[in-house]
């Protein structure tokens, strides 16, 4: 049995659900000499901004229960030096390539997105409005659902390439935010982001983090991300690709049953730098164990108790 | 890619694991593919198969290479990761990613002077090992806490032209600061000297301003919290100076561990 592992988000189709989450691979070059990138459904780069950004001071990474906390504070090379170098090799492997893009105010957004019009190789944008770590930009505005709908529509009239709105869960109502996404014209939602956290060195009394606050990711935030993932896609007709925490081929499949039409793997890939490429090759066995023809008749497959 | 930039993940038997005194342990795991192409300097990300709720790998510079195929580790139990490691035993597996980062140059006719604090020894027995071979017989001056924190002593010995200790409490060696001895020998002769360096930041901002008065060039092996080790979290910022003096940041796993002092601001 050959299972059909390919799903389709709107006028996206992966070739598998598969994909790396921003900020969690690199630019997607970095391990090609341990993996084969063509074996993932896709890759998200880094969040890219339209000039290059030089990120928050150390320590940027702090290990907790299960999880870690980060605050990289958007370091990227900006969108300019993507196209030039790195999306030149990228090109050469058979994978969905999105573009996660993020700025200060709404005209960086969507002059960030717009330096991807015509880029063929780019097959969606993805608006980062949900990263704790900057001073502007980011999580101001995907808290907000009057900003979310402002942002989403201006990235949305800057780009001819499908729009995914990566939602924050720091936020009461997850479906009021995506509501307004969508409204803006998100073709997509992706969520989560990391959760705003904060660790303290009680030896000198100092947050550990040089930004002092930080996102929180890794399983640990897995039950938060499953249940925004069910509220979201029950509530809206777009495509949602799920993540937070995803380590295993069961999380995989429990996201898609929740609801999520793909998945992306974030901080797994640190301690597990081949783990996207071993779950294409789970998810696959899975389906023919289970006698499962169509990949995509997991997704929403959740009962309803 | 080109051959040198090879890594590999590998599932590694542990064959030892021991506590050296105190604090520190040697651990050498099975990881062939790692060891035949590792240089001095190298680190790999390890951590135990099953760790339960630690994620994370941690890097540890490599201590040496035996017998072509193993891998040495010497480390300090100092919080979660380590104290997992330390109950580590034979039969049981590492996770191994390696080998990851630069390496200590070895500068042909030159006086290599070889500069260790506590742990950040642990490069050493296998950077001397490979100047040995290059004919270059460096000082090594170590400094540690006290007599117990000592490793290494005899296996550095045989592979220097001379070991010189210091201690903090003056039960072996130098009563002082490591640095002082750098200092007293560049003092007499600083020509044709390479200095090469690992050790805690304030050992290391020493041996900077050190090299900076003497004039000669200094490598130093910086350390800084890895979440990933290949270059893909971002997250191990070492802030430094590019060529044309604008102040940057450079990844310790990626553009490092080892930095010329001239580079890192510390
Ligand atoms: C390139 C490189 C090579 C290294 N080689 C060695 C080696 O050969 N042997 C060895 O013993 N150690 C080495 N280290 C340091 C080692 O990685 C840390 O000591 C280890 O990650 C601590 O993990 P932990 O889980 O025990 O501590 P945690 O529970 O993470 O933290 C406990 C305490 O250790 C401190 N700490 C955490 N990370 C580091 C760090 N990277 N450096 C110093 N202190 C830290 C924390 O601030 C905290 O106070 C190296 C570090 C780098 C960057
Ligand atoms: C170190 C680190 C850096 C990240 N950088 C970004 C980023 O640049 N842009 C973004 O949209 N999300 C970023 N994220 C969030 C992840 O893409 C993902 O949404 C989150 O980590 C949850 O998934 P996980 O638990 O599988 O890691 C980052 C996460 C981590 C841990
Ligand atoms: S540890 Fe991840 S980039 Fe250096």
């Amino acid at each position: 049995m050959n299972p059909d592992l390919s799903v389709r988000l709107g006028s996206l189709t992966l070739k598998n659900p598969i994909m790396t989450a921003s900020g969690c691979f690199g630019y997607g070059l970095e391990l090609i000499d341990l993996l084969d990138l063509n074996q993932l459904g896709g890759i998200v780069s880094k969040s890219l901004t339209l000039h290059k950004r030089m990120g928050t001071p150390p320590h940027r990474i702090f290990e907790t229960a299960s999880g870690m906390l980060n605050a990289i504070g958007i370091e990227n090379i900006g969108v300019e030096a993507y196209l030039n170098e790195k999306l030149p090799h990228l090109s050469r492997y058979d994978i969905a390539i999105v573009a996660n893009v993020m700025g200060n105010t709404l005209e960086e957004y969507a002059a960030t997105a717009a330096r991807f019009r015509g880029v063929r190789r780019i097959n969606a944008i993805e608006v980062n409005i949900s990263s704790p770590n900057t001073k502007k930009g980011g999580m101001h505005f995907g808290v907000d659902p009057e900003l979310t709908y402002q942002v989403i529509r201006a990235v949305k009239d800057a780009t001819d390439r499908p729009v995914i709105a990566k939602l924050s869960p720091n936020v009461t109502d997850i479906v009021q935010i995506a509501k307004r996404a969508v409204d803006g014209g998100a073709d997509m939602l992706s969520l989560i982001n990391t959760l705003w956290s904060l660790a303290i060195d009680h030896w000198n009394g100092k947050p550990i983090l040089g930004n002092v606050t930080g996102g929180l990711s890794g399983p640990a935030i897995k039950p938060v991300a499953l249940r925004m993932v069910h509220q979201v896609s029950r509530a809206l007709p777009v495509p949602v690709i799920g993540m937070g925490g995803i380590a295993n081929l069961f999380d995989v499949i429990e996201f898609m049953m929740a609801g999520a039409s793909a998945v992306q793997i974030g901080t797994a890939n640190f301690y597990d730098p081949t783990v996207s490429v071993r779950l294409v090759r789970e998810l696959r066995d899975y389906c023919s164990m289970r006698k499962i023809d169509r990949i995509s008749s997991l997704i929403g497959a959740l009962q309803s108790s | 890619m080109p051959f040198m930039f090879k890594k590999f993940d590998l599932l590694a038997p542990i064959v030892e694991n021991i506590c050296l005194g105190g604090k520190y342990y040697r651990i050498r795991v099975e990881a062939p593919q790692i060891a035949k192409i590792a240089r001095p300097g190298q680190f790999c990300m390890i951590r135990p198969q099953y760790s339960g709720e630690s994620l994370l790998r941690r890097p540890f510079s490599i201590a040496a290479v035996r017998d072509g195929e193993l891998l040495e580790f010497a480390y300090t139990a100092i919080g979660v990761g380590t104290r997992l490691i330390s109950q580590s035993l034979p039969g049981q597996h590492l996770l191994c990613l390696g080998p990851l980062g630069n390496s200590f140059p070895v500068v042909e006719g030159s006086r290599a002077l070889v500069v260790g604090g506590g742990i950040g020894i642990a490069p050493f027995p296998f950077f001397n090992r490979v100047l040995n071979q290059h004919r270059i017989f460096p000082n090594t001056y170590y400094g540690a806490r006290s007599a117990e924190e000592l490793i290494y002593i005899e296996e550095l010995n045989q592979l220097s032209h001379i070991l010189k200790i210091a201690t903090d409490n003056g039960s072996a060696g130098h009563h002082g600061f490591v640095t002082q001895l750098l200092e007293k020998d560049l003092d007499e002769s600083p020509s044709d000297s390479v200095i090469y360096a690992c050790g805690p930041g304030p050992m290391m901002r020493v041996v900077k301003s050190i090299a900076e008065r003497y004039g000669v060039p200094a490598y130093l092996s910086m350390e800084e919290t890895m979440g990933c080790g290949v270059g893909i979290c971002i997250g191990c910022p070492i802030p430094g100076v590019t060529p044309d003096g604008q102040t940057t940041y450079y990844l310790c796993c990626k553009d490092g561990p080892i930095f010329p002092s001239t580079v890192v601001m510390i």
